[in-house]
């Protein structure tokens, strides 16, 4: 189960996403978030509500921050679970994506 | 198409063969009961024939003398060969319908009911047969080829080493009918040997031709060049020049292993893959973690490496993440769990530890390959 919910301000986006983010997801982020979030200059990616992120959602998440930072936005990664941080570390998104992304 | 009409009625056989005739179905069979029925289809006396009669839709009255119809039906959609024939009812009775449903017709026509209904009815009949016979035989044709292609994946895996300083014992648990996991060893020369294990992003097909391509290259690269930082800059480079112009994120996790059983050392790799375990007598296990990041991400990369020492005996295990991950847990506690286990089982021979380790990868939903490397 995949689900999501944007809080837009002025030239905030915040996105949380909620359940396992794997293969099934990349269709909502590609067609359903992503064109509306790069309209914002500042993202946050807040993943509060993510328990599970498999080897697909970790190159999901990688292509993401890596289209929306080409595309000139700053791209913030928020509120990540324990259980999914481990799984963070070991594929090392944070050597990949550079410190700053996180917060 | 080819039709059946089963009825006791002589006058109603000849009706329903004239009207579809005259609608252009020119292969129809007739038959006066429900045994000369299964006989006709290769199922009297309880038989259930090897290939199906070429039927794609029966015609059956339920009230006949012997066997009625819905017994005949129920036999029929109880036979392999032919759950999917359509059987369509002929009836003058509603009180019949709860029955004959029950019994697996997929529809009815009433005795005397207009030509267009009957009309209507069979084809929409027959075109879901065809359908469905496209459907199977595409599914049977994908099947073939997914165990063919698992067959195939399986002969480029190395068979187990086994010399007097060191044996190398694997298992591969497929949770598709191919995957992404893929394991390498070789003989460099006298004294050293390459061990790899790679784990591609993703399941089944796709992550298997990853694999596979980058299986090709290894042989000729840990030869060449054997020192792990070049062969974890060589892998990194090959795949993101292989599949750097994908829109898809491709990538790999790997760790791979030079050891030197003369200078009794090892050098060694491990991008972005869970650490490798390496257990020496009485010793705690030492962790072989991240060196950098997984392959194929990033076009340039540090190509870092790490190395250790070993003295008398111990076995190095390396696994996938798939061995040690469940969903919504910690990924660092099966982690944990594994090296307990397989702390505790140490000292059996290397081929029973890969085995009993197995079963610990059995029922997983993801992939697992599990390789150990005895030295002594």
């Amino acid at each position: 189960m995949f689900a999501y919910r944007i809080d837009q301000n002025e030239d905030e986006v915040v996105v949380v996403f909620e359940g396992d983010l794997d293969i099934d997801s990349s269709e909502v982020l590609e067609e359903d978030i992503l064109p509306v979030v790069s309209e914002y200059p500042n993202i946050r990616l807040n993943f509060g509500e993510v328990y599970f992120v498999d080897s697909s959602g970790i190159g999901l998440i990688i292509r993401t921050v890596d289209e929306l930072r080409e595309g000139g936005r700053s791209v913030k990664i928020q509120n990540v679970r324990p259980e999914v941080l481990e799984v963070f570390e070991l594929l090392q998104i944070r050597e990949i994506l550079g410190e700053e992304v996180f917060e | 198409m080819s039709i059946l009409i089963v009825d006791d009625s002589m006058m109603n056989l000849a009706y329903f063969k004239q009207v579809l005739s005259e609608a252009g179905y020119s292969a129809i069979e007739t038959a006066s009961s429900a045994e000369q029925a299964l006989e006709r289809l290769g199922m009297s006396g309880g038989r259930v024939p090897r290939k199906a009669a070429a039927f794609d839709l029966i015609l059956l009255d339920i009230v006949m003398p012997d066997m009625d119809g819905i017994e005949a039906c129920r036999l029929i959609k109880e036979c392999p060969p032919y759950t999917d024939l359509p059987i369509i009812f002929l009836t003058g009775d509603r009180r019949h319908f709860k029955e004959a449903f029950g019994a697996g017709g997929m529809d009815f026509i009433e005795k005397g009911a207009p030509e267009y209904e009957l009309l209507a009815r069979v084809q929409s009949a027959i075109r879901l047969k065809k359908e469905t016979d496209i459907r199977k035989s595409r599914e049977i044709g994908l099947v073939k080829e997914l165990q063919l292609a698992k067959r195939v994946q399986k002969t480029v895996l190395p068979p187990p080493m086994i010399e007097p300083g060191i044996e190398i014992h694997a298992q591969y648990i497929q949770s598709d009918e191919v995957s992404g996991d893929m394991f390498y060893w070789t003989r460099i020369d006298d004294k050293r040997c390459g061990v790899m294990l790679i784990d591609v992003a993703g399941h089944g097909l796709s992550s298997a031709l990853i694999s596979m391509s980058v299986r090709s290259l290894l042989d000729g690269m840990v030869k060449r060049i054997s020192d792990p930082s070049e062969v974890c800059l060589e892998l990194n480079k090959q795949v993101c020049s292989l599949f750097g112009g994908s829109r898809d994120s491709i990538y790999l996790t790997a760790i791979y292993l030079l050891i030197d059983q003369e200078a009794r050392e090892i050098r060694y790799f491990n991008a972005g893959h869970p650490p490798g375990l390496f257990f020496q007598t009485d010793r705690k296990a030492h962790y072989l973690e991240n060196t950098g990041v997984p392959l194929g991400i990033r076009k340039t990369i540090e190509g870092a490496s790490g190395v250790f020492h070993y003295e008398g005996s111990g076995k190095i295990l390396l696994y996938t993440d798939g061995l040690v991950e469940t969903p919504r847990q910690s990924i660092r506690a099966g982690i944990g769990q594994l090296e307990q286990y397989a702390s505790r089982i140490r000292y059996l021979p290397n081929d029973r530890f890969t085995e009993k380790l197995a079963v610990l990868g059995q029922g997983k939903s993801d992939d697992v390959c599990i390789v150990s490397i005895q030295l002594n």
